[in-house]
């Protein structure tokens, strides 16, 4: 598998202030890759990295093969930019501005604009002024794709959109997807990257603490069991290895579980029960439990 | 090509307001010279008689005031100083403004140098510098050889309108230059029109005082003076030189900056 993105190291720091430390992971070709971590974290900082907004402290980060700093500009030919706020020029109405976002790549874009702005349900003759957050996120989408980039980079990509356009641009992404364009989609809302991403990286205070596929946090992580029996559970109970976050109020308890299916069951099955849930967690769950290990 | 034409555009309507502005400072400034023509001779005694202090405030050099050009050449001290101050707020609003109105992650994913970001953007500057420079010119030698037919006026006003040429590159490369430094996208515009007032009462100190010669080049507006190009008849070169040095230094600091430095979003 060809890497598309691969970050080694890569240190940016703001002066006294931190940005990120020691970032490295590699993002493969057709890949839905999630960055996710809470605001502050350091997503948006090594994403402007890897776009030479700003420049590493020490590491480096190629795309393509190419460095993200000497090659910077053969590189934007392939990617696609969508950022979590998007500004643009006064004045300029819709079609103006995706024409001249289109005048900087030597190709006709304008069948994939009208197309893209036919899924977006666009009004290119409204002034950009005129337009609401969410129509100029939309606006965002179809400049950031109406080159058919390789490489899609997404930062915080649905605020602003409501729930009907997010499905749209979740397919969209899909379809560019499955055209073979590999995508890196930065998020705190860890339902958006559970529904789309394949693999994913968890960045905290700037490092990144985990990196995983979707699959094996889904499969072989935690499962949330909440049981209830007739009578009062013993506060030691569930006391084997790989339960955590174990709550007991009486003839209750909760926790998450880790390991060998079978063994919890053992214990279940020890009880006299009323009513069992097993649970999978959602990736908030998962990702909260990462923070509090980490911390 | 399409950075150039964009802030050709983007710059249109300041540019007619600039040269609206300009037109107006020249018709009024030769209006005033209309209605005191009769009076002429007694008001070249009177401005004469005034002291040094305040002949060097108003621009009041060693001229015949009883002529169009004698007229204009006091105006062409406020001609330099709008030109200036134009090309200052041109050069640095050209460079910061992507920052400022926060489209430069617009403009940087797009796969282009960020030299060449510059030399369109520094291209655009030009023209527009250019084109006030070539109305100025216009408005000028036609309000003055209204009162005059002198044939040696295009050269003299020639002269004028390249000093007021090298002035406002000077201008417009510090505005481009403090702009590239800075990371703070509203700075740029202040330091460009505070180096101008600076200029502008250096200029007036070295004409007050007699022991303050030295510091004329520090400031442009001592470079090419109406004072010199119609009482001497000439643009002294080593001004010429002195003004293309600063010019290059600060284009070399325009580029070099802005190709290193983090730009903020």
């Amino acid at each position: 598998m060809i890497k598309v993105i691969e970050i080694n190291n890569l240190t940016k720091n703001y002066g006294k202030s931190r940005g990120i430390v020691d970032v490295s992971f590699d993002v493969m070709e057709g890949e839905i890759y999630g960055f996710i971590g809470p605001n502050g974290a350091g997503k948006s900082t090594t994403i402007r990295t890897l776009l030479s907004l700003i420049y590493p402290t020490s590491g480096s980060a190629k795309i393509f093969g190419l460095d993200c700093v000497k090659d910077a500009a053969t590189i934007k030919k392939d990617i696609g930019y969508l950022p979590s706020e998007v500004f643009y020029y006064d004045g300029m109405k819709v079609k103006d501005l995706l024409n001249y976002s289109a005048s900087f790549y030597n190709k006709d874009c304008s069948k994939r604009i009208k197309e893209l702005t036919d899924i977006m349900e666009l009004d290119v003759n409204k002034k950009i002024d005129d337009l609401s957050f969410g129509n100029k996120k939309k606006v965002g989408i179809v400049q950031g794709l109406l080159h058919e980039p390789k490489l899609i980079i997404l930062d915080e990509p649905t605020s602003g959109l409501d729930p009907l356009m997010q499905q749209k641009f979740f397919q969209l992404l899909k379809e560019e997807n499955e055209k073979g364009a590999t995508i890196l989609f930065s998020s705190h809302i860890l339902s958006e990257v559970q529904r789309l991403c394949s693999k994913l990286a968890i960045i905290k205070e700037g490092k990144i603490i985990k990196i995983e596929t979707m699959s094996s946090i889904n499969d072989n992580n935690y499962k949330k069991f909440k049981v209830e029996a007739a009578d009062e559970i013993g506060e030691d109970y569930f006391g084997i290895k790989g339960v955590t976050d174990l709550v007991i109020k009486g003839n209750e308890a909760s926790f998450l579980y880790k390991g060998d299916i079978n063994a919890v069951m053992q214990k279940v099955a020890g009880l006299k029960i009323v009513n069992i849930s097993v649970i999978e967690p959602d990736l908030e769950e998962i990702f909260l439990h990462y923070y509090e290990k980490e911390a | 090509m399409n950075i150039f034409k964009r802030e050709m555009r983007a710059n249109l309507k300041s540019l007619i307001v600039w040269s609206l502005s300009m037109v107006m400072l020249i018709g009024a400034g030769m209006g005033k010279f209309s209605s005191t023509s009769g009076a002429s001779a007694e008001m070249t005694e009177l401005i004469s008689s005034l002291p040094n202090s305040l002949k060097a405030m108003f621009g009041f050099g060693n001229f015949d005031l009883s002529k169009a050009i004698g007229f204009y050449a006091i105006l062409y001290l406020y001609i330099i100083v709008m030109g200036a101050i134009h090309a200052a707020m041109l050069g640095a609003g050209i460079i910061s403004k992507e920052e400022r109105d926060k489209t430069t992650e617009f403009l940087i994913v797009k796969p282009i140098k960020r030299h060449t970001i510059i030399t369109n953007k520094m291209l655009a500057a030009f023209v527009n510098v250019i084109i006030l420079n070539v109305i100025t010119f216009s408005v000028s030698y036609k309000m003055v050889s209204m009162f005059t037919l002198d044939a040696s006026l295009f050269g003299q006003i020639g002269m004028m309108m390249f000093g007021l040429f090298m002035i406002q590159l000077i201008f417009l490369t510090i505005g481009a230059a403090f702009a590239a430094i800075n990371r703070n996208s509203k700075k740029a515009p202040v330091l460009a029109t505070s180096t101008i007032l600076i200029a502008y009462f250096l200029n007036m100190a070295v004409q007050l005082s007699g022991n303050l010669s030295f510091l004329k080049y520090f400031t442009p507006f001592q470079y090419f003076t109406a004072d010199s190009i119609l009482n001497e008849g000439t643009i002294s070169i080593g001004y010429v030189v002195l003004s293309i040095i600063i010019m290059v230094g600060m284009l070399t600091v325009t580029y070099s900056r802005y190709e290193k430095r983090d730009l903020m979003v």
